[in-house]
């Protein structure tokens, strides 16, 4: 099986890291960008399985660079899972209803994520 | 009820202004006045139980000087002004006088708790604000260094000694990070910046899903998890009462003791409009005298011994089922195990419907 191929879209480097190095450690490809902008190029470019999006970014956040994928027919596709260090500011429901297929707090949990990488090729089948 | 109050206090406010006013003309002029007047004080201080006690106190004065003057006529048989003036103006005036007097010192002191209050409740606001940003903007760099500390975790297996220190720093970071993440479900709470949505949930789903999260931690200690569910709707957010019952059954199992047979039950039942869902365990308990401050923030039982804890968790269900006009209280005997209670109106839901 092809290893599956995730993109971090993180300002903080620190996160954006280690966060890369745990997903390849899983076998798991790992691409990733500072900003929206970037982000998007590299979600045409790359085509990835999964998106992992941090909420709080300087200049556009995540919110709108979510709007931006969704709009986007290259990369419209691509599950999109927020990434959040902030528990109680993005739900699981208001995640849903601007079209993430869900969250994952910080610090990296490997198990929610194994689950929800499972999940999104599931349902693209 | 409280519309009942809401209408009785300004009621008997104005009533024991108007008593004070007779008094007063009694004192001061027993023949005319007084006796008279009484006369109109009582059927005029009805008014306020429909107007505000500034309505009813202007009715009244309007009221008992024309009114008192008529009677006084008709009883003297003729016009004597003289008399008006001085055996009803003068007292009544001074009587009026000290009725104002007393009325505005009760509102002045009134006023002034609620600015009190006002001002408190800011000072706290600001003080939750500057908690909310503080917390903020430590949880991304701690985010970076448990992720650091996980990598750090798998590629140090030669040096064992290293490897367990890097365990205990990534339990004391995930110690941080649950505090940081209940202070600021606190902080959310206090200062209004928490909007909750309302919608009818099913119980019996909301608790399979937080059974699934502690199933692991059940079969552990071998704790039974049993429900008795006699009403399946609860009305309010979802994401916050499953914060609630997380934290309840959380305890349940966390404070279970060394009971020979740890149970942990939830039932549910409808009592007056209202849904009464109670968290049940057979654990360590909480000493009777700290039980009416187990909900406040950072309290913890004494009797936890070193089971560790935030001492928010209860705080952040009672900010929950009261941002849902709710109510939450705990039952318990020392030693035997305790239960935790919360009331939900139903008529959130009604009028949810009819949305």
């Amino acid at each position: 099986m092809q290893p599956k191929k995730v993109l971090i879209i993180d300002d903080e480097a620190l996160i954006r890291k280690t966060t890369e190095l745990l997903l390849k450690r899983q076998n798991v490809t790992a691409v990733s960008s500072a900003n929206g902008t970037d982000g998007l190029a590299a979600a045409i470019s790359e085509k990835p399985d999964l998106i992992l999006l941090d909420v709080m970014m300087p200049g556009e956040n995540g919110w709108e660079v979510l709007r931006k994928l969704k709009q986007n027919s290259d990369c419209a596709k691509i599950p999109v899972i927020m990434y959040t260090a902030i528990g109680d500011e993005v739900t699981e429901s208001s995640a849903r209803e601007r079209g993430a297929k869900g969250i994952l707090r910080k610090p990296f949990q490997m198990h929610h994520f194994l689950t929800m990488l499972e999940c999104s090729g599931m349902e693209e089948k | 009820m409280n519309v009942v109050m809401h209408r009785l206090k300004p009621t008997l406010f104005a009533l024991s202004s108007f008593l004070l006013y007779v008094v007063l003309l009694f004192l001061l002029f027993p023949h005319t006045g007084g006796g008279l007047g009484a006369l109109v004080v009582i059927p005029a201080t009805a008014f306020s139980w429909f107007f505000s006690t500034r309505t009813a106190l202007m009715l009244n004065i309007l009221l008992v000087f024309p009114v008192n003057t008529l009677l006084f006529n008709l009883a003297a048989g003729q016009c004597r002004w003289d008399i008006l003036i001085v055996h009803n103006g003068i007292p009544g005036s001074i009587a009026l006088i000290l009725t104002g007097l007393f009325i505005s010192y009760v509102r002045n002191l009134r006023d002034a708790h609620k600015k009190m209050q006002m001002q408190l409740e800011e000072k706290n606001r600001q003080i939750m604000m500057i908690t909310h940003s503080i917390v903020h903007d430590l949880k991304n760099p701690l985010a970076g260094f448990e992720n650091l500390f996980n990598l750090l975790d798998g590629c140090i297996d030669s040096e064992p000694e290293l490897k367990e220190l890097i365990g205990s720093a990534i339990v004391s970071l995930r110690y941080i990070n649950e505090l940081l993440d209940e202070l600021m479900c606190v902080a959310r709470y206090e200062t209004g910046m928490k909007k909750i949505k309302v919608s009818d949930n099913n119980l019996p789903e909301l608790l399979c899903e937080v059974e699934t999260i502690f199933r692991g931690q059940l079969d552990e200690k071998k704790i039974l998890f049993e429900t008795n569910l006699k009403e399946n709707i609860l009305a309010g957010d979802p994401d916050e009462l499953k914060k609630v019952l997380m934290n309840l059954i959380g305890n349940a199992i966390k404070y279970c003791g060394d009971a020979q047979n740890p149970r942990v039950w939830v039932s549910s039942e409808l009592s007056e409009n209202r849904v009464l869902v109670r968290v049940a365990d057979n654990g360590i308990g909480i000493p009777e005298s700290e039980r009416a401050t187990i909900f406040t923030k950072f309290a913890r039982a004494s009797n936890v011994g070193s089971i560790h804890g935030t001492g928010l968790g209860l705080a952040i269900c009672k900010a929950i089922i009261e941002a849902h006009h709710g109510t939450i209280w705990c039952e318990s005997t020392e030693g035997k195990g305790c239960s935790f209670c919360f009331f939900l109106p139903v008529i959130e839901s009604q009028n949810y419907r009819s949305d």
